[in-house]
């Protein structure tokens, strides 16, 4: 058998070949899809911004939430409607208690001094006959 | 090199980037569709992964630093670009790359795009039994007629090692041409 000796035989060519105009046609097609590859990558681009803005976002209202809840839920100051509310409809609460809270200078704080003089008391009295009703009772 | 450095300019400048592709369009799709045709041997696979080579080129040429050439380093993304395209066809097909290899070759009589006869089927059968390296080695130098230089930027391995190579692969491909 014959030793088959590459450099000796003439260069064996691949034997490849491609259509006709295949690379005439091959860069025109490739020129033409480029702008449409390029404005794709933007578009990931800009999918992928707001994403990042979603998720900015959430991370921010996620921080503010216990903001929030110091704000408002965790105040230590109750307003007065609400605390008189609280008395009224809670039985288990008697006027007896409260008093006992009391202090004396709760009391004297109580104390309204209205500073009228008997005069104009009198006056007011003869003035409204009905108040007189009021007293009586 | 400066003259590349000023190709590479125009290429990023969004004002000539489309007139320096068409340009290197132009310059390479020979060359590279040669190589990748080599290694799929398919005329219509081998259409694909041209356009997949060129597309990623376009896409990473802000990321080329101009430490290699920009001739090697579209070389070495078609190659990766052949290679890749292979494993995921020879993985859809359930077989080894090798196989589909030996399957594409009996297929090549039938190739309209094929115009050979026994012998570059029998080198190609050869050339399938070879490692995958020295593969890409023997069509680069044999085929492509590439220089050692160049193969080596390409593929990164030195030019006494890539000779030894070629030798070795050369002598591999006698003796089964010889026996069949």
């Amino acid at each position: 058998m014959k030793t088959f000796k590459l450099e000796n035989e003439p260069k064996i060519a691949t034997g490849f070949t491609v259509p006709e105009n295949y690379f005439e046609d091959f860069s025109t097609r490739m020129m033409q899809q480029l702008p449409e590859k390029e404005t794709k990558v933007i578009s990931i681009f800009a999918r992928r911004k707001t994403w990042i803005y979603a998720a900015a976002a959430i991370l921010v209202l996620a921080l503010s939430l216990p903001i929030y809840n110091n704000l408002y839920s965790h105040s230590s100051e109750i307003d007065d409607a609400t605390l008189e509310n609280y008395i009224t409809y809670h039985s288990s609460v008697s006027d007896t208690d409260l008093v006992n809270l009391l202090d004396e200078q709760d009391i004297q704080k109580m104390n309204i001094d209205l500073n009228l003089e008997d005069k104009t008391i009198e006056n007011e009295l003869s003035e409204n006959s009905n108040l007189e009703q009021y007293l009586l009772n | 090199m400066q003259e590349e450095q000023e190709f590479i300019q125009e290429l990023l400048n969004p004002k000539t980037q489309n007139q320096a592709f068409e340009k290197l369009l132009k310059e390479y799709q020979r060359p590279l569709y040669n190589h990748i045709r080599n290694i799929v041997l398919d005329h219509d696979d081998a259409n694909d992964v041209l356009q997949n080579t060129f597309v990623k080129v376009f896409q990473n040429l802000n990321k080329f630093k101009g430490e290699s050439k920009l001739f090697s380093w579209m070389y070495r993304i078609a190659t990766n670009e052949a290679l890749t395209f292979l494993n995921q066809k020879a993985k859809k097909n359930g077989v080894s790359s090798e196989t589909l290899q030996n399957k594409t070759i009996d297929n090549l009589k039938a190739d309209v795009y094929f115009d050979g006869n026994d012998i570059q089927i029998k080198l190609q059968k050869a050339i399938v039994l070879l490692p995958e390296k020295q593969q890409l080695i023997f069509k680069m130098k044999y085929f492509e007629e590439l220089k050692y230089e160049e193969i080596s930027e390409i593929l990164g391995t030195s030019v006494g090692a890539l000779k030894a190579s070629y030798h070795l692969a050369v002598k591999k491909i006698e003796a089964f041409v010889t026996k069949n």
